[in-house]
């Protein structure tokens, strides 16, 4: 089941493209990380998907519904968090609460429950005297109330310090599986991908480069044979002459098989080998990859 | 799933919970009875019950001329500026309601506001003024229909003001700043000394409060108010349903 599908998403503003057109499928019950590079058109799609602006061209459907035509059935299930907090500062955090849920419809008893979501305490203190973690807390308590079927936040570890990145990023991890929800995160933070969601797209300059699970992501980047020898000049040499592409004494192979072929070839050669290991890429890698690909 | 726009009304009034609008509310109404009271100390002209009534009418005079136009713009401007402060714009119009309904709501949270405030002065001119008989033979006696009096220039005042409420809160809705729309207010309210007393009272909205609660010439009193009321009622859904349009003009 789909929860956000969006075809041909295209943005401009004062004539510069934004988003140039992409496609993105997030699947129901999953934590779906946007991540891209600032400035990459992660908030702008975020705003397109809950309706704060309206897109130049392509189709977005949330739920089966299309933006911006069913807006309101939409935003009736959709809870987002987008950049800083906007909490009025001078009322509790149950008052600003209240706000959104009387709009809502809810009952007060949703507005206890979100808090407890987010394990904020439900005190008389105004928000002006909240520390940013406790603020974002309760923007993430806002955007939890109603338990709604799909969650979107952009950037939601934005300012927070290590604890309070670590306690969020718990949070958003337990998400679905507490409130039956999807979620879809924008952040520029890889770790944060890797640890939070279960799928992620990369989005560069506007564009797609990549949509799927994580695991996927990290199959699909060759592992490499990292060599050593006493005579890297001849080892070089040697690799670049079979045409293979190398990059500090690194040569991508598709597995072991093929790590030990080429392993036995160069010692066939005469290279002296001191020193030979299978890597996987790290996330940022494929990351920097991908983008170098990209731009 | 639709708010009601009463739903919308009281969530209105709860965001100004310990902001400086409550503040201003009970301080605009009660410094013009802080005023004519030191006026008649001042100057106490007897103890007859037609001194009462220039008193009542001086209130009525500075509170519609001066107070009541100012009060407008700096309560549009903190009703709007909650928002504008936090960028509470993103997160009303990511709820499942047209913006113009949240502009509606923040209309009538002036409206009723400024209609309290009023009703404010009308009480606590009466209340003081009745307290102040009765401690002291110097103050005038309350003359028969005297709270009525007041009440009814308060009503008039309100009504004549509230197509200026709707020009303060689409400024104020529209541009983040409080400098543009309260500069607009205070040079309005120069302007209305000049127009005022002129046949052009009828072009400057901000004439019509004043002139609504003018006793000397009903019917001009008459026309201010229905003018006001008219226009209001006539521009507040136009600008609700351009309420998004306006914010983005804004931004």
């Amino acid at each position: 089941m789909t929860a956000v599908d969006v075809r041909g998403l295209r943005k401009s503003f004062h004539g510069r493209e934004v988003l140039r057109g992409f496609d993105l499928n997030i699947t129901v019950g999953t934590v779906f990380a946007l991540l891209g590079r600032n400035g990459a058109g992660k908030s702008t799609t975020l705003r397109l998907l809950l309706g704060l602006l309206t897109a130049d061209g392509g189709e977005i459907r949330l739920s089966g519904q299309q933006m911006p035509r069913d807006r309101h059935s939409i935003l009736a299930n959709v809870g987002s968090m987008i950049e800083s907090p906007s909490l009025y500062e001078n009322l509790t955090a149950r008052e600003n609460l209240a706000i959104d849920a009387r709009v809502r419809g809810l009952e007060a008893r949703a507005v206890s429950e979100a808090l407890e979501i987010v394990e904020l305490a439900d005190d008389t203190q105004p928000v002006r005297e909240f520390s940013l973690g406790m603020k974002q807390r309760l923007s993430l308590a806002l955007a939890v109330v109603g338990r709604p079927s799909i969650l979107i936040l952009d950037e939601p570890t934005n300012g927070l310090d290590p604890m309070g990145i670590a306690d969020m990023r718990r949070l958003l991890r337990d998400l679905p599986a507490r409130l039956n929800t999807t979620v879809l995160l924008s952040t520029h933070i890889l770790a944060e991908a890797a640890q939070v969601a279960t799928d992620l797209a990369i989005l560069e300059a506007g564009e797609l480069c990549y949509s799927g699970s994580l695991e996927a992501l990290r199959r699909r980047q060759r592992r490499r044979l990292r060599l050593v020898s006493s005579d890297a000049a001849k080892l070089e040499s040697q690799l670049l002459a079979w045409n293979l592409e190398v990059r500090n004494f690194c040569v991508p192979v598709d597995d072991e098989t093929s790590a030990a072929h080429l392993i036995r070839r160069l010692v066939e050669h005469g290279v002296p080998l001191h020193h030979a290991a299978l890597e996987e890429p790290s996330l940022e890698e494929i990351y920097f990859e991908m983008i170098g690909i990209a731009a | 799933m639709t708010a009601d726009l009463g739903v919308l009304f009281f969530n209105e009034l709860l965001k100004l919970r310990r902001s400086l609008a409550t503040l201003m509310l009970l301080l605009a109404p009660l410094s013009v009875v802080l005023l004519v009271v030191l006026l008649h100390l001042s100057n106490p002209g007897g103890p007859t019950e037609d001194r009462w009534l220039r008193l009542a009418q001086t209130a009525v005079a500075v509170w519609a001329y001066l107070v009541f136009p100012l009060l407008v713009a700096l309560q549009a401007a903190v009703i709007n500026g909650l928002e504008h402060r936090v960028d509470g714009w993103k997160r009303m119009f990511a709820l499942p309601i047209h913006p113009g309904r949240f502009f509606l709501a923040k209309l009538m949270a002036l409206m009723v506001m400024m209609a309290f405030a009023s009703f404010l002065l009308a009480v606590s001119f009466y209340a003081v003024t009745a307290a102040a008989h009765v401690g002291l033979a110097s103050w005038p006696a309350i003359p028969d229909g005297g709270f009525t009096f007041l009440v009814r220039s308060m009503l008039a005042c309100v009504a004549g003001g509230l197509f200026v409420m709707v020009i303060h809160h689409t400024l104020s809705w529209t541009l983040p700043s409080f400098v543009f729309p309260l500069g607009i207010g205070i040079v309005a309210v120069m302007a209305v000394f000049m127009v005022g007393s002129s046949k052009y009272w009828v072009f400057l909205p901000w004439c019509w409060s004043l002139l609504a609660t003018a006793g000397s010439d009903p019917a001009i009193g008459d026309a201010a108010m229905m003018l006001g009321a008219t226009l209001a009622l006539i521009a507040a859904p136009m600008a609700a349903r351009g309420a998004r349009r306006l914010r983005r003009l804004g931004q």
